[in-house]
């Protein structure tokens, strides 16, 4: 099968495993949901029918154990066994190894298949239902048949054509139709959407039984059939053409089945015979024509591959670009024609612009189940009672966010789940209720989107975190740090509280990955806590990664945008307060300021007149930059700079100005790292 | 003439596999999402043959045959529908319901193709 | 037409960069641009001349003479910027070329591409593809794929003289 279909297939399979699993989760909240159990067995139907299409016969046959399994509950209308739940859920991990070819081929793997189909056939059935043994046709001797057929009166109202019927007989080798028409009424009184005839054939084919037997399968309940061998080689040949006419008068005037086989066995009664004259009148109303003028009617939504979105909104950025700089010749045009087009254009532009990021956007909810069944899994897993909320799921994300930010939450959730939450026991002693819980919550806040995960475990050790941050050499025995600041210690590089590495979090990768990550798509992340009470992680992202709100700035000739979330205030600075500055400290509204001068940083001394200062802040971090001119507030579209400047990471990108240059496009919080990691080794 | 069919499951892979098989042996192929999908279309078009899955969000199989049946200008439209081999019971009740004929799942494109041409001509 | 099968055109594109003269082979070129605006990117090598506007996609530029190791000089209006695609590795990245001035297109069959003799330790001969001769001019024909993927200075200019010898 061609390849695309197969992409199709995967998927639709995965987002069928979705399904299933959310359906699983549902059903084990309440196991009595009728309608959890039809959209499970719905889902698994479709899925075996597509897998087995493609090859992926493991996972039809684990399905279609499971299927019937529900099928049978479905059927009964009792309660949902937790037993077929947990093995449904371990059944859909399985299917997405399967789904990818490296994985299903692992002997671990086929180990697991042939575990679950065991146990699948154990709980399900009896026996292990026989795999479809595929028949090959085979030809045979020579044959002649006597065929009796005589459909219901209805036939036609299931939509079928007994004509064809005959013309697939015909196709198998020689045949005769005598036709019956004894319960024919007289013209005026028959309904032409019954059927009135039957007929008694004569066949000679060398085709088995089974493919005779096979033209009549879709009318085998609603017809009379009979099939009788006559011998072997053609019994027809002697049979002469006044014979065969008599005969034929014969059964037109309701010659009996019995009477039939009688004639037929009478010696001297077979001719050699041509084709059977088929019947040529077409008097079934066959639908025909009105396929004319297709109307293809959209779906409520449909599926768009991933980078065809990429690719529109790199050509609405490109637009914008373009448009800009319309609007700029717009402007210095005598033309005032041109002025209002460009501003329609514009118009348009912005309204084409957002439409094309909130395409982008999806629902944070989308990437839930994931964690509700992790919260499960693990808290199974390490024995622990744990339920997990979500609030605000409808709240939205650009997807390629949404991807990344997952496997941060995903680290974030085990973290809280194996050391934030206390077992029952602790949690009883300590006067909390039983169960623990989870909370995530999402919400969007200027453009920016705050999700919050909150536990309400035994909260950050605040002790131990200083000295194990002590041992390591990260702080000296005479520091004294704020609480905030011994919380930053967890987001340091190569720090982790756990005591012993458990197999749950312990993975090598900590809370600095974590803030990496976030930066990366240029957000950030914070940590408050407190004993026994819980801990509450804080994501903030920006709605979409690839347009920035900034203020723009210019050094020496090149045009910088800072990304306004980081921007506090703007100050503009007078050469007096720069001599009197010390220490890398200016004194701004009578408060000393950090500061740097971006010419310098950026290794292009003295090319600056640092009139203006933007004060930047990062997480705990204020800044001020010195810059010649400050030019105003500006949406950047964000492109890459390419792989010729990965060493340039204090660049975000670059953006297509509307005079068709390039602005670049600054991180703040690597920048700011960076002059601060600088300035340490100069002091 | 070009003979057209219509193709009704919620599975993309299906329709997309059924339509791309049989417009391959020259049918002409509309695609519907689920029975609600496929009775509009049905209102607006004849089609030679209609092939159904049994199992569908909003109407299902066996309730989109029977609302087919009543309809007078597809009384007589050969109707074929997607089933599995675990499914005798489902079989007996589409047929009940005015099911012409039915396809096993899985199946290989030359098999559909050998079906459909039990049906129409 | 695909990548591939252009690269193995015998069509080359020959350009002067100081007083010598090479030659690409046209199924690497994408087009040739007058020197717009260019904005430099901070704390970068200084062959790498910044980046452009190349409808709607951010493209680097490299000054091909800093980066050959060659003196620096102002841009005159001959001055171009020719654009290569260039495989790194499994992917395709597009180029811009700094250079004094583009000469001619010529054709040239694949079996009169000269080897470079292998003389001098500071010859490398992984950047040239071959000698090709030009009326009386000498034509080093580069590998642009292996040149672009190098990240630092290529000092080209010794080993010319090494070739003229």
């Amino acid at each position: 099968m061609i390849e695309h279909l197969k992409q199709k297939y995967l998927e639709e399979a995965h987002d069928l495993l979705l399904e299933l699993e959310q359906t699983l989760l549902l059903l084990e909240q309440n196991p009595a949901a009728a309608e959890g159990v039809e959209t499970a067995f719905r889902v698994m139907h479709t899925l075996k029918g597509s897998s087995g299409m493609f090859g992926y016969q493991q996972i039809g046959e684990l399905v279609h154990l499971l299927e019937s399994g529900y099928d049978a509950i479905r059927a009964s209308g009792s309660p949902f066994p937790h037993a077929l739940l947990n093995l449904s859920l371990e059944a859909v991990d399985h299917i997405r190894l399967l789904l990818d070819a490296a994985a299903a081929a692992t002997e671990a793997c086929q180990t697991t298949h042939r575990l679950l189909l065991k146990r699948a056939a154990e709980m399900l059935y009896e026996v292990v239902p026989a795999t479809d043994s595929s028949t090959a046709p085979t030809r045979q001797e020579l044959t002649s048949w006597a065929l009796l057929f005589a459909p219901q009166a209805d036939l036609f109202k299931n939509g079928t054509n007994p004509l064809y019927i005959l013309e697939d007989l015909a196709s198998l080798g020689q045949l005769h139709t005598f036709a019956d028409t004894q319960l024919l009424p007289p013209a005026q009184a028959l309904d032409p959407r019954c059927c009135y005839l039957s007929w008694k054939l004569l066949l000679v084919t060398d085709a088995p039984e089974s493919d005779i037997r096979d033209c009549f399968l879709f009318v085998e309940g609603s017809c009379r059939l009979e099939l009788h061998p006559l011998g072997p080689g053609n019994c027809l040949s002697s049979l002469s053409e006044p014979a065969t006419a008599e005969l034929a008068r014969q059964v037109r005037e309701g010659l009996s089945w019995e009477q039939f086989l009688e004639q037929l066995q009478q010696p001297g009664a077979a001719v050699a015979a041509g084709p059977g004259q088929l019947p040529t009148a077409d008097s079934l109303p066959e639908a025909e024509g009105g396929a004319a003028g297709l109307q293809t009617r959209g779906a409520a939504s449909i599926r768009v591959a991933s980078d065809k979105l990429d690719d529109l909104m790199n050509l609405v950025s490109e637009l914008v670009a373009n448009q800009e700089r319309l609007s700029l010749l717009a402007e210095l045009s005598l033309q005032p024609e041109l002025a209002g087009v460009a501003e329609e254009i514009e118009k348009i532009t912005r309204q084409l612009r957002d439409k094309t990021f909130d395409i982008c956007l999806v629902p944070i909810g989308s990437m839930l189940t994931r964690f509700k069944r992790l919260v499960r899994d693990l808290s199974q897993e390490l024995n622990k009672n744990i339920v997990f909320e979500a609030e605000g799921v409808e709240t939205e994300l650009d997807k390629n966010v949404i991807q990344n930010l997952s496997d941060c939450l995903v680290h974030i959730f085990r973290n809280s789940i194996d050391h934030g939450i206390e077992g029952e026991q602790e949690r009883l002693r300590k006067g909390k209720p039983a169960q623990g819980k989870i909370v995530l919550k999402a919400y969007t806040s200027g453009t920016n989107v705050v999700i919050e995960v909150q536990d309400d475990g035994a909260g950050i050790d605040l002790q131990k975190v200083q000295q194990k941050a002590l041992q390591k050499g990260l702080i000296g025995p005479e520091d004294t740090l704020s609480e905030q600041e011994v919380l930053e210690l967890l987001f340091m590089p190569g720090f982790s509280t756990a005591q012993g590495v458990t197999a749950v979090s312990g993975r090598g990768v900590g809370m600095d990955v974590v803030r990496r990550n976030m930066r990366e798509l240029r957000g950030e992340v914070t940590l408050s806590s407190r004993q026994d009470a819980g801990t509450t992680l804080t994501l903030t992202l920006p709605l979409t990664i690839s347009i920035i709100d900034g203020l723009m700035v210019r050094i020496g000739d090149t045009d910088f945008v800072l990304p306004l979330s980081f921007v506090e205030k703007s100050y503009s600075i007078t050469p007096g307060q720069l001599s009197a500055a010390f220490n890398n400290q200016l004194v701004l509204d009578g408060e000393p300021m950090l500061y740097a001068n971006l010419a310098d940083a950026f290794g292009c001394p003295g090319v600056g007149r640092q009139s203006f200062g933007v004060v930047v802040k990062t997480g705990q971090q204020k800044m001020l930059l010195l810059v010649d001119a400050i030019l105003g507030e500006y949406q950047a579209v964000l492109k890459p700079l390419g792989r010729f400047y990965l060493e340039q990471d204090f660049l975000s990108g670059g953006s297509l100005k509307g005079d068709g240059t390039v602005a670049l496009v600054i991180d703040p919080q690597k920048l700011i790292q960076d002059i601060i990691q600088k300035t340490a080794i100069s002091i | 003439m070009e003979k057209s069919i219509l193709i009704v499951d919620d599975s993309e892979t299906i329709r997309e596999t059924v339509s791309f098989t049989l417009e391959n042996a020259q049918y002409k192929v509309q695609k519907a999402v689920d029975g609600e999908d496929a009775l509009q279309l049905l209102d607006k078009h004849q089609y030679q043959l209609i092939i159904t899955d049994l199992h569908m969000p909003r109407l299902d199989g066996i309730g989109l045959i029977k609302a087919i049946r009543a309809r007078e200008a597809h009384q007589f439209t050969p109707i074929l529908f997607l089933t599995t081999e675990s499914q005798t019971s489902r079989k007996d009740e589409a047929r009940a319901a005015g099911a012409t004929g039915w396809i096993v799942k899985p199946f290989v494109p030359e098999k559909l193709v050998a079906v459909v041409q039990k049906l129409i001509r | 037409m695909k990548q591939e099968e252009l690269t193995t055109l015998n069509s080359y594109l020959s350009f002067s960069l100081d007083q010598e003269c090479f030659g690409v082979n046209v199924g690497k070129v994408i087009e040739i641009l007058e020197v717009p605006h260019i904005t430099r990117i901070p704390k970068a090598p200084p062959f790498m001349r910044g980046v452009i506007n190349l409808r709607g996609t951010v493209l680097p530029v490299v000054d091909t003479r800093l980066k050959f190791g060659l003196a620096p000089k102002a841009d005159t209006i001959n001055t171009c910027i020719i654009v290569f695609s260039i495989c790194i590795g499994e992917e395709q990245v597009m180029v811009g070329a700094l250079v004094d001035a583009v000469q001619e297109v010529f054709e040239m069959p694949e079996s009169e591409l000269r080897p470079t003799p292998s003389m001098g330790g500071r010859y490398k001969a992984e950047f040239i593809r071959g000698m090709a001769r030009r009326d009386d001019e000498f034509i080093m024909v580069l590998d642009v794929d292996r040149i672009f993927a190098h990240e630092e200075i290529l000092d080209l200019q010794l080993d010319l003289e090494a070739l003229k010898a």
